[in-house]
């Protein structure tokens, strides 16, 4: 196990030893891909945003202004890339899908589940992005609103609204449920 | 006490416990990113310093002639192997305005996606710039979208031209592979007929235009295209 910390493992890869980027690649993976995959609801999708926003990691470590606080612009382009996964599956959903037999299926395959995951990965589904984001950097990833601020790029007290309003939102998509 | 009753913050257990639950970084990601790492790590980032068996030998002077010119060699392609170039304030001033004057010689150029079938999409491959041409004598708005403004079908209205019927707009694009279609009057979603296609899941088509290589769009060899 490597014991250095990030901001030593970051000056360890700009000084040339690029074998150092596995570990913050090991070290903040997990919680990187379980933000993603609660974020877009697909393992695909989300391998897809990790890769992309490790790789820009690795490409933009230089403008890494605090290295000290490198899980948090690392979930700053994780952030972004989900964003990005969504707007194109937004794009998509508002201008072809509209296979209302597919939705359907969708939920009746969602509410025959008993898996307390797929109930919750179902609600996460139907919030909206901008609470999707805040509840899980709130409740998942277990951050605060600062860090969530310096993260998101939006206000303390719109993050605080937003996550209020997805708890809301939660407690009665899974009322009955879970509760 | 209901869900209901809990205050903002509360976060249930059994909804907390599966959402911080552990998702693994997968391996194919990881060895990906790696693969880049490694492939990219040498040109980004050279090794700094003097590597521990780089160092001055002992006794040098004590080495006979092709012994020294041996070693001087060595040292030399070590050298070039590892990039990093020391220079003076002014030889770096000097490198620095040679590449500038490289570089502008083989920027901007414009690649034109037209519906004129006279003007393919894929006559020219743009560096960072793109102009976008849609030619369609009826529409009364036209916009472009894709995956560099976030599909936003706002953001990159094209202007009518002075050609008739024509509209166009030249879009600034990080260089790499894009997909993109035109919008027109609001709601009607058109690929560029003339450039690379690609479908969605749902059999959707967008055009590609691939930006900063000398690569023809419609050969990219990477994506399946119609």
């Amino acid at each position: 196990m490597d014991l250095r910390a990030d901001h030593e493992v970051v000056r360890a890869v700009l000084d040339g030893d690029p074998d150092s980027f596995a570990t913050l690649l090991h070290r903040h993976g997990d919680s990187c891909t379980r933000y993603a995959i609660r974020m877009l609801g697909s393992r695909a999708d989300a391998d897809d945003a990790v890769q992309n926003a490790f790789i820009r990691a690795f490409r933009g470590l230089p403008s890494c202004r605090d290295p000290r606080r490198f899980r948090s612009w690392l979930m700053q382009i994780v952030v972004n890339e989900c964003r990005s996964h969504g707007s194109r599956r937004t794009r998509r959903a508002r201008w072809f899908v509209q296979d209302d037999a597919a939705l359907e299926n969708a939920e009746a395959a969602a509410a025959e589940s008993s898996e307390l995951r797929d109930e919750l990965h179902r609600a996460l589904a139907m919030l909206p992005a901008a609470q999707r984001e805040a509840f899980l950097l709130r409740y998942a990833e277990e951050m605060s609103y600062d860090e969530m601020a310096a993260v998101t790029g939006a206000g303390i007290s719109a993050l605080k609204m937003r996550a209020k309003r997805a708890c809301e939102r939660m407690r009665e998509l899974l009322d009955g449920v879970l509760l | 006490m209901t869900g209901r009753d809990r205050a903002p913050d509360d976060l249930a257990p059994h909804i907390a416990e599966p959402l911080r639950a552990t998702e693994e970084l997968s391996n194919g990601v990881a060895g990906r990113v790696m693969d880049v790492v490694r492939a990219e790590g040498a040109r980004r980032y050279p090794r700094v310093g003097r590597r521990d068996d780089e160092h001055w030998p002992d006794g040098l002077e004590q080495l006979g002639r092709d012994d020294a010119a041996a070693w001087f060699d060595e040292s030399m392609a070590r050298w070039w192997r590892r990039r990093s170039v020391q220079l003076s304030p002014a030889a770096a001033l000097a490198w620095a305005a040679g590449l500038v004057a490289i570089a502008s010689i083989g920027t901007l150029r414009v690649a034109a996606s037209s519906h004129d079938p006279s003007r393919s999409a894929t006559q020219s491959v743009a560096v960072d710039v793109v102009r976008f041409v849609f030619r369609e004598p009826a529409a009364r708005h036209v916009a472009v979208v894709g995956d560099f403004n976030g599909w936003a079908k706002d953001a990159t209205p094209l202007v009518a031209t002075s050609e008739q019927g024509s509209w166009a707009v030249s879009v600034t694009i990080p260089k790499g592979r894009h997909e993109y279609a035109f919008i027109v009057d609001g709601n009607r979603w058109s690929p560029d007929p003339f450039a690379a296609r690609v479908a969605d899941e749902f059999g959707t088509e967008s055009s590609v235009v691939t930006v900063g290589d000398a690569m023809p769009t419609g050969d990219d060899p990477s994506r399946k295209s119609d």
